[in-house]
């Protein structure tokens, strides 16, 4: 298997050398760039496998680079930001980055997401899934920007796993849900990974989404799991 | 507009002058109106005749009377309607109404009296109303006399509304002139209060040139302000986000290296504070100019999102309040406000307990922990950025002493306040308060869909 190349976009040049050392350390065939223009020239060369890029760029923002790049293809991209603001997050995902990081990052942090994005560029057909959106009964449920709103448009919180356990039944609407399946699922983000979390986390979902008279559009079904029973529409 | 150029070129001096004379002109004018009324006043035919020929046998008779027989005279000849009194050098008093009509009237009664010097006068208030008057005899003394005729009341209130008028009247007139003058400078007053803060604006230069002259000084002053506080603001964030890239580097360096044990993992914390500092330094400068529209939120699911997250860590977390409750803010720094304080909680209290509450103006989130509390000559202190009570709540998680001056600036932001008290059974209660939605109110939101308004409980 030959090595993943890897361009690096970063304008300060004792990071660009830093970050570029790590990955090569990792294994990763590394080219770097200190701007957009110096990027696209060594994407008309080679096409890379992922994108590192540094969104505080002298000349065109980063944030701009970002639309073109997604506009000319769709190269995996992870940003980081000197920024280490919520709402950075969020525009860099709804945009369209595949992972997002914040200055300072650990060696081991940053190959590990470029192992986890790589991976799932490779087989995931679910690739774009993070800029769906998903609507049932009004509601809408963003998975980019993780957000849930509710028919009249309020923003709902949900926790992280919430959050996972909505997505899961949102795409899989009309289909009975093992407990177990659910606790796979969600192991990442649950200590206690029992069906009592998962009941608990149903219970939960079942209050935020229960508006006015209507009830949540999560059912039991006993002996085998939960089944959301909403038509599910992707846009 | 060229007239109302004209009109703010003037000065306050030249407003109050201004407003002295009109006061005075619609003085004259009111008084020159009762002038002429007095004047035209006439009493009734029979009533002027008979006055008019009592007065001219008074005369008479006390002219052919000698002085020493005359004040016996006078009383003899007074009546129940007239009285008549005689002195031999008498002031006359002054006519302060015109009542020329009244005198031609009786002197066309009797034209004798016009040769003894008639002279009228209203009583003065405090007597029974009438008309009063004087007559010169033939040796220059004064023969006096008052009428008690019931006709002179429109004249006498006349008389009592003319010296009340400008007091009654004028004063509130005036009042209102200066309090429209000095408008700009109320305008002042209120903007200064906003200075320093996000929603100070220069002020429209209006009013009295010296108010103009105030505006302008005033306008200077808050740009100098907004100007220092924007050069804060960007030292802050210039140490929040330029200082990242050095630990950045600092950070896989120490990755490169070959350090081993307790030293690495020292060096990481240390580098994973200086993160947290930069982190919190941003968020204290975010909070103060919220870039986002404010929107929809049910506070009681994040509130309750917020208390849930930390059970699942294990934390001791209570949530109590309506399963949903919509406010208008911005959800970003909301959040980040509220975990502040449920965060700050759980650090010194070990416990949260959050109770959220419905008012019909304001929106209650109570924040309480068991921990020690805060002395209370300090609760006011804690909110200032970068100040951290070193005794009983000794080290912040955020590190800089921010945690609870960033709640409070976000607060404000939205339109909120904070304030922290201790609580009679021992603790810390943080009172977050937000101003109410009324959109939430069921029937009030248009987006709804009929269907779910009737399937609404209320």
């Amino acid at each position: 298997m030959t090595a993943k190349s890897i361009v690096l976009v970063e304008d300060d040049p004792a990071l660009r050398l830093l970050i570029a050392r790590a990955l090569r350390a990792s294994g990763y065939d590394v080219q770097t760039a200190c701007s957009g223009a110096e990027m696209w020239v060594l994407l008309d060369h080679t096409p890379a496998d992922l994108i590192v890029l540094d969104i505080m760029l002298p000349g065109t923002t980063g944030i701009d680079l970002f639309r073109r790049l997604r506009r000319e293809g769709d190269t995996p991209i992870i940003f980081i930001s000197a920024r280490g603001n919520e709402e950075d997050r969020v525009l860099g995902l709804e945009l369209g980055a595949d992972d997002y990081l914040a200055k300072p990052f650990s060696t081991r942090e940053l190959v590990a997401r470029i192992g986890a994005v790589l991976r799932r560029g490779a087989g995931d057909a679910d690739k774009s899934g993070g800029r769906t959106e998903l609507g049932f009964d009004g509601w809408s449920l963003s998975i980019a920007r993780r957000e849930l709103r509710s028919p009249e448009g309020t923003l709902v919180d949900l926790t992280g796993a919430e959050f996972d356990l909505l997505t899961t039944f949102a795409n899989q609407p009309q289909r009975v849900i093992g407990r177990q399946r659910l606790i796979e699922l969600s192991r990442t983000r649950l200590s206690d990974s029992s069906d009592r979390s998962i009941d608990v986390l149903v219970s939960r979902l079942r209050r935020k989404l229960a508006n006015g008279g209507d009830d949540a559009p999560i059912i039991t079904v006993r002996g085998l799991g939960y089944m959301f029973t909403a038509e599910v529409s992707r846009g | 507009m060229p007239r109302v150029n004209w009109l703010r070129r003037w000065g306050l001096p030249a407003r109050v002058l201004a407003i002295v004379a009109a006061v005075m002109l619609l003085d004259f004018a009111v008084n020159a109106f009762l002038f002429e009324r007095a004047s035209t006043f006439a009493l009734q035919e029979e009533e002027a005749g008979v006055l008019a020929e009592r007065l001219t046998v008074a005369d008479r008779l006390l002219n052919e009377g000698l002085p020493a027989n005359r004040p016996a005279l006078a009383r003899q000849l007074s009546s129940d309607k007239l009285t008549l009194s005689w002195s031999p050098h008498g002031a006359r008093p002054l006519a302060a109404i015109n009542l020329a009509g009244l005198k031609a009237q009786l002197i066309g009664y009797e034209p004798a009296l016009a040769s003894a010097r008639l002279q009228l006068h209203l009583s003065p208030i405090h007597f029974n109303q009438g008309l009063g008057g004087t007559l010169v005899l033939n040796d220059n003394s004064v023969l006096a006399f008052h009428s008690r005729s019931r006709e002179t009341w429109p004249l006498t209130a006349g008389h009592v509304i003319r010296l009340l008028l400008p007091t009654a009247m004028l004063m509130p007139l005036a009042w209102m002139a200066v309090f429209v003058s000095l408008r700009p400078l109320r305008k002042l007053v209120r903007a200064s209060r906003h200075v320093g803060t996000p929603h100070a604006r220069p002020i429209a230069v209006d009013g009295p040139g010296e108010v103009q002259l105030l505006i302008h000084a005033f306008n200077a002053m808050q740009k100098r302000i907004d100007d220092l506080l924007d050069a804060n603001t960007q030292t802050m964030l210039a140490i929040g986000h330029d200082m990242r890239t050095p630990l950045a580097r600092l950070q896989l360096r120490l990755d490169a290296l070959s350090i081993e044990g307790d030293d690495r993992q020292a060096l990481h914390d240390d580098i994973a504070e200086m993160r947290d500092l930069f982190a919190s330094l941003q968020s204290f400068v975010d909070a103060d100019a919220p870039e986002a529209p404010k929107e929809r939120i049910d506070l009681a699911a994040m509130a309750q999102t917020l208390i849930d997250g930390a059970q699942d860590r294990g934390e001791s977390a209570q949530y109590s309040g309506p399963d949903r409750l919509v406010v208008m803010a911005r959800a970003f720094p909301l959040r980040r406000a509220l975990s502040n304080l449920i965060e700050n909680a759980l650090h010194y209290g070990g416990a949260v307990h959050v109770r959220l509450e419905d008012g019909a103006r304001w929106v209650d989130i109570a924040i309480e922990d068991d921990g020690p509390g805060i002395p209370p000559e300090s609760l006011a202190k804690v909110l200032q950025p970068f100040v951290r009570l070193d005794t009983a709540r000794a080290r912040n998680t955020a590190g800089m002493g921010l945690g609870l001056a960033i709640a409070d600036r976000i607060l404000r932001a939205e339109g909120g306040t904070l304030t922290l008290e201790n609580r009679k059974a021992g603790g810390l209660r943080a009172l977050a308060r937000l101003p109410a939605h009324n959109l939430a109110r069921p029937g009030n939101t248009s987006l709804q869909t009929s269907a779910f308004r009737e399937k609404s409980p209320r």
